[in-house]
């Protein structure tokens, strides 16, 4: 059972429509080999690996292609469903083989949602999410399907968020979820719960993305994309809730776990914009180089030009960027957490103020932050304090604010700490890595196997049991 | 038993009368009409039929009337469940049971409430749900007041959000009577906020100017609120503990656990550094 399938050269030549066509197919059927060689095997690599062939293909799908594979693999009633409602023809020239397996028939089902979703098709899409796919997934209960539920749910769930009805797909997506937790499908439940978050906060209901998150697990085990996908939106409940210190370290876990692929690029861009104002909403600066990094240059420019406006403490500054750049925040849907950032320019700004005096006139104070009158300062200032923006004292009588003499900033535990984070995460990465290294089955039992080809089903039980049989026959 | 548009009238004249306890008490048996004849909860699938959304809004009328006497009878935890049923009105697919003349008034008041529980987490919650779903949040009349009122309290400008609150012939304040209901309690906690605030940044303060700082009428309520507070003060002089000796005891414990947490890092390491190899 070593790599017998032929290895796939994609050759940048010249080719004819035709041709291109011809390779296509292939890549299918080799694909679908695999397919069939995972439920002989009861590997779930097998299946991934397919799965990441299968989106390769994805630009050189057309109606040509999924006549073909309809025709050649599907059987009645799903082949002239399926037929019938991409617009192909149904042709019998091919000769019946018999049951097809359900991984066979799910993954030319998905494909067709690949075509569609393309080709912007998104009412017959829905179509064939609604009336053929769904009863379909609650048919089959086989583990080799996981990874591939785990897709198409993926799908359905972005056919309804294109077609603007996310409320309608949420009971389906609970109720999959509920059935996925019990056989311990955990591709599919992380899947299912970035979905049903992503539903949630798309619109705009917060209150129920937190209870649900209070209520569920996210699985252990699953593609890391989906976990990235999990974190963001983790960062994104978090900051709506006012819990930041919680929430940046949910967004740096996203943008790490995220893939660092061209694919990714907008999950990253968005992660990012995310994390820029967490930072600042605790209360640091993010560093220049942080906005240089090649692809995210323009994307997050307006983010850099409210952090300039943070980090001047000027509150004029801030407004005017806020209004230039008021469509790019409702577009990013983070609009609400920009406008918390006021309290921070004015914080940044007392800061700076007793940083450079020791002894300053509230007046002063007011007219350097552009406050209203010499009492809203005292409060202002007095709440600074307060939350420890400054060191500092107000003396009412004579209405100036006096500096505490600084403590010695250098006797701090500071990167002590900071040491100590990083150890612990290169640890923590090693275990990590430890942990998911793969060992491939033994020949011993590659040989048993062989030896019993009838216990097929249970052969993945246990490995005593496995021992045991061998032992009858 | 009389029917449901008796009921309703009644309920409106009631209301009208400003009757709230009466109102209270129409309600209950008009809210089992509501639910046999499912119109308390919109159900969606009879979108379509145009009687039955002449009804809902019906039915959506009768839920606003409630929250608004609930609130001023002061049963706020009723006016929330209300809030909660007409939400499913206001924010649906159908365009004429979203638009209501009371809509913004009653959700400016639930998120007043909110603010004075001071719940900041869900205010900040609901805020967001309103955000993209309501055009021109900030400049509604009714909604940019309690909005204001809690950017203020971020800042720490309190002088302004008082001075609002207070304000009781502004034009807000005219139009929707409701909002003054939490005078009282808004006021009671910015006030032990700013304490919170005045405690840390004075070493001493006169009680004619903490009069002014915390807007107390006269002295004698400057003299019993430092007492709830535990504020030291000698010949109207409030007195602050200087929290400095304090923060070095705290420094030295923190000290202590330092060695320590060193201690366990190092043994961690070096057990990490073990199984490695």
């Amino acid at each position: 059972m070593t790599q017998e399938q032929p290895d796939q050269i994609v050759v940048d030549l010249e080719l004819t429509p035709e041709q291109v066509e011809q390779q296509t197919i292939e890549k299918v059927d080799s694909a679908l080999h695999l397919i069939i060689k995972t439920v002989e095997s009861f590997d779930q690599r097998y299946i991934f690996k397919t799965l990441r062939d299968l989106v390769s293909i994805r630009k050189s799908l057309d109606t040509k292609v999924l006549s073909n594979l309809i025709n050649f693999y599907l059987q009645d009633p799903y082949k002239s469903q399926l037929a019938n409602l991409i617009g192909v023809e149904v042709s019998s020239e091919f000769e019946d083989k018999g049951e097809v397996l359900p991984e066979v028939n799910l993954s030319i089902h998905w494909l067709a949602q690949l075509y569609l979703l393309d080709s912007d098709q998104l009412t017959k899409l829905d179509q064939l999410n609604v009336q053929f796919i769904i009863p379909l997934i609650k048919k089959y209960n086989r583990r080799s399907l996981d990874l591939i539920y785990a897709k198409i749910w993926f799908y359905i769930s972005r056919t309804k968020e294109l077609l603007n009805d996310l409320p309608s797909v949420r009971s389906e997506l609970l109720l999959a979820l509920r059935t996925s937790t019990i056989k311990h499908d955990n591709e599919t439940s992380g899947s299912l719960i970035t979905l049903i978050l992503r539903n949630y906060i798309l619109s705009h209901d917060y209150v129920q993305a937190s209870n649900f998150i209070e209520k569920v697990e996210f699985p252990k085990n699953v593609s890391t994309s989906i976990e990235a996908r999990y974190f963001y939106y983790l960062a994104k409940i978090n900051a709506i809730q006012l819990n930041y210190s919680d929430a940046y370290e949910f967004a740096i876990t996203a943008i790490r776990k995220a893939p660092q692929t061209q694919n990714a690029q907008g999950f990253l861009q968005t992660a990012h914009k995310l994390s820029v104002l967490i930072e600042l909403l605790t209360g640091d600066i993010p560093e220049l180089s942080f906005f240089r990094k090649s692809g995210f240059q323009a994307v997050l420019k307006p983010y850099q030009d409210i952090t300039k406006a943070v980090k001047l403490g000027d509150l004029k500054i801030f407004n005017e960027t806020l209004i230039k750049y008021h469509d790019v925040f409702v577009r990013d849907y983070n609009l609400t957490l920009v406008k918390r950032l006021e309290s921070n320019v004015i914080k940044t700004g007392i800061r700076i103020i007793s940083l450079s005096y020791t002894k300053i006139h509230l007046k002063e104070i007011c007219i350097k932050l552009h406050l209203d009158s010499e009492s809203s300062a005292e409060y202002i200032v007095s709440k600074a304090i307060r939350d420890g923006v400054i060191d500092a004292k107000i003396n009412h009588k004579e209405g100036y604010v006096e500096s505490n003499e600084l403590s010695n900033i250098y006797s701090t535990n500071l990167p002590q700490e900071q040491f100590n984070q990083r150890i612990n995460f290169v640890n923590s990465l090693h275990n990590d890595s430890v942990k998911a290294m793969r060992y491939p089955p033994s020949q011993n039992r590659l040989d048993d196997k062989n030896k019993t080809p009838e216990q097929d089903d249970e052969a993945e039980l246990l490995n005593a049991l496995d021992e045991l049989d061998a032992d009858f026959f | 038993m009389p029917s449901l548009e008796q009921l309703t009238n009644q309920l409106k004249l009631a209301f009208e009368n400003k009757d709230y306890t009466n109102v209270d008490q129409l309600l209950t048996p008009i809210k089992v009409l509501l639910i046999e004849n499912d119109l308390l909860i919109p159900n969606q699938l009879k979108f379509k039929d145009s009687d039955y959304i002449n009804d809902l809004i019906i039915s959506r009328s009768i839920l606003e009337i409630g929250a608004i006497s609930s609130i001023n009878l002061k049963d706020f935890i009723k006016f929330s469940n209300y809030v909660s049923q007409l939400k499913v009105f206001y924010f649906n697919s159908v365009e004429e049971l979203n638009k209501s003349i009371k809509k913004n008034k009653i959700l400016s008041l639930y998120l007043l409430l909110l603010l004075s529980n001071g719940d900041i987490v869900k205010f900040h919650q609901e805020l967001e749900f309103l955000t993209y779903k309501i055009p021109k949040l900030d400049s509604d009349l009714y909604l940019s007041y309690p909005i204001n009122i809690k950017n203020w309290l971020l800042i720490g400008d309190y002088e302004k959000a008082i001075s609002n609150i207070l304000n009781e012939s502004s034009e807000v304040k005219i139009k929707l009577k409701e909002f003054n209901i939490f005078n009282e309690t808004l006021l009671n906690t910015i006030r032990l906020e700013i304490s919170e605030s005045i405690k840390n940044s004075y070493k001493s303060l006169p009680f004619l100017n903490a009069k002014y700082l915390l807007f107390f009428a006269n002295e004698k309520e400057v003299e019993i609120f430092a007492i709830e507070q535990g504020w030291s003060f000698d010949k109207n002089v409030l007195y602050f503990k200087q929290n400095d000796d304090v923060v070095n005891e705290d420094n030295n414990i923190d000290q202590l656990t330092n060695y320590e947490k060193l201690v366990k890092n190092t043994l961690n390491y070096a057990k990490e550094i073990d199984s490695i190899i």
